[in-house]
This record gives C-alpha cells, structure tokens and sequence, in this order.
C-alpha cells in the first residue's frame, strides 16, 4: 500500500458529471482496500495555457492510500475517459489530509475575474474570426483589377 | 577621491541571500502553492536562479520539479507566447 496523489483536469462541459466519476474512483479504491485521504474540488480554473483549444478546466484533487493493481486499473481508467483532459499522478510518503493552498484560493474573489476574462477572450476570438471571413468574402468577390487599383491608391 | 563602485549588472532583482524556504522551515515545496511559485518564475515563465534568490540547493531541486508539475497541470504557464 502507498500513498498517492492525484490531479485531475476535467472538461468544463463535463464538469457535471464529476460527482459520479469521483464517487467510481473512490469506489475502486476502497473495492481494492484502501482509502481516501483527501478529495478535493477546485472548481473550474482558468489554464495558463490552452489545452484542446480550451481555457478553462475543472480541477479535482485526490489523495489516496491503494495497491499497485488499483493504481494501474486508475490510470487505464482516466485515458479511457474522454472528460479528463490530463491527470497527474505522484506518490507521496504520506496522507495528507488539511487542506491544499488552492482550495483556500478558491474561497476568495479571484474567481470571477478570470470568468470575465475568458469571456473577453473568446468575443475577441469570435471577432477576429468574422474579420477573417468577411475579408476572405470580400477578396473573392472583387475583381483582381479593382484590388490593383485599390494598392495603387494606397501606396 | 574614491570612485563610486561599479555594479556588475543593472539593479534588475534584489539579489536575497536567504533562503525562504528554509525561513518558513517548509518541508516539501509544494506545486499547488501559487503564491508562492510565483516569486521564483519570472515574467516570462522561467524559474529564477538560486544565485539571484538565494534558495538553498535542497529546495531549488525541489521547487524545480514543484513548477514543473505545476506547468503540466496548466497553474503556472510554459512561457510567455501560448498561443491564447
């Protein structure tokens, strides 16, 4: 039996069914005799960087005590999982227990923010996409002659 | 008489000598503590050199591999230029 840590990254449209994913993990864990030291949600939180073209996944914390064929059954189990994004496992000398730094992050205001800025990024997104397209629109319908003409008057 | 002393390079971090994790008698650097990941990467996601934070040899292993597994997980970015 070793102790673990456990990180994962939930798609954030399926953040709704992470109750029921946590609730299976732990029942393998304790089906495999061991226990759940620590489950923790940090909710959705805005990513450093983009993953699978997202900006925002949802975070969830486990520290658990299993043996090694409960681990490896785990693991197949989050690749096999299109609603986990990443997961990071370690091992850990021993069970923790209090709360992680980020959960108490998480009580404060902070949170909204990056909400609104993930708002503000995608609209951006949205706009330059349209831009985009209405360009390409315009360049295919007008004439080579008239673009010529257009960069003459420009210069 | 005397000239003033040259600096060796532009005044760009205070050069601490000790250690904060040693201060705060952390056990294992953590990479869910942000905060204070945060002091030891720089602007463009690099992890400070202990020469300029002063961070005993033990600890910056340790907060390498912390800001490490904290950029797998998304908490702490790669770089400056993701293309967001």
């Amino acid at each position: 039996m070793r102790h673990y840590e456990i990180v994962l990254l939930v798609h954030p449209d399926q953040s709704e069914q992470l109750p029921a994913m946590i609730e299976r993990y732990s029942g393998m864990v304790t089906k495999g005799g061991g226990t759940v030291h620590r489950s923790e949600d940090w909710g959705r939180r805005q990513l450093a960087y983009t993953i699978q073209r997202l900006h925002k996944a949802h975070y969830y914390l486990l520290n658990i005590e299993c043996d090694q064929e409960t681990i490896d059954e785990m693991v197949d189990a989050f690749r096999f999982n299109d609603a986990i994004l990443r997961h990071l496992l370690l091992s850990v000398n021993k069970a923790y227990t209090e709360d992680s730094p980020l959960k108490k992050e998480d009580d404060d205001s902070g949170k909204k923010v990056s909400e609104e800025d993930v708002k503000a990024i995608e609209e951006k997104e949205a706009a330059a996409k349209k831009e985009a397209q209405e360009a390409s629109k315009e360049d295919a319908s007008s004439d080579k002659a008239e673009e010529e003409s257009t960069e003459e008057q420009e210069s | 008489m005397a000239k003033p002393q040259r600096r060796r390079r532009p005044a760009q971090r205070i050069i601490s000598r000790n250690c904060k994790f040693t201060a705060a008698g952390i056990e294992r650097v953590d990479y869910k503590d942000l905060d204070m990941l945060k002091q030891f990467i720089t602007e463009t996601g690099k992890i400070i050199p202990s020469r300029i934070t002063g961070t005993k040899a033990k600890y910056q292993r340790q907060l390498s591999t912390a800001v490490k597994q904290a950029r797998y997980l998304a908490l702490v970015p790669y770089c400056d230029q993701h293309d967001t």
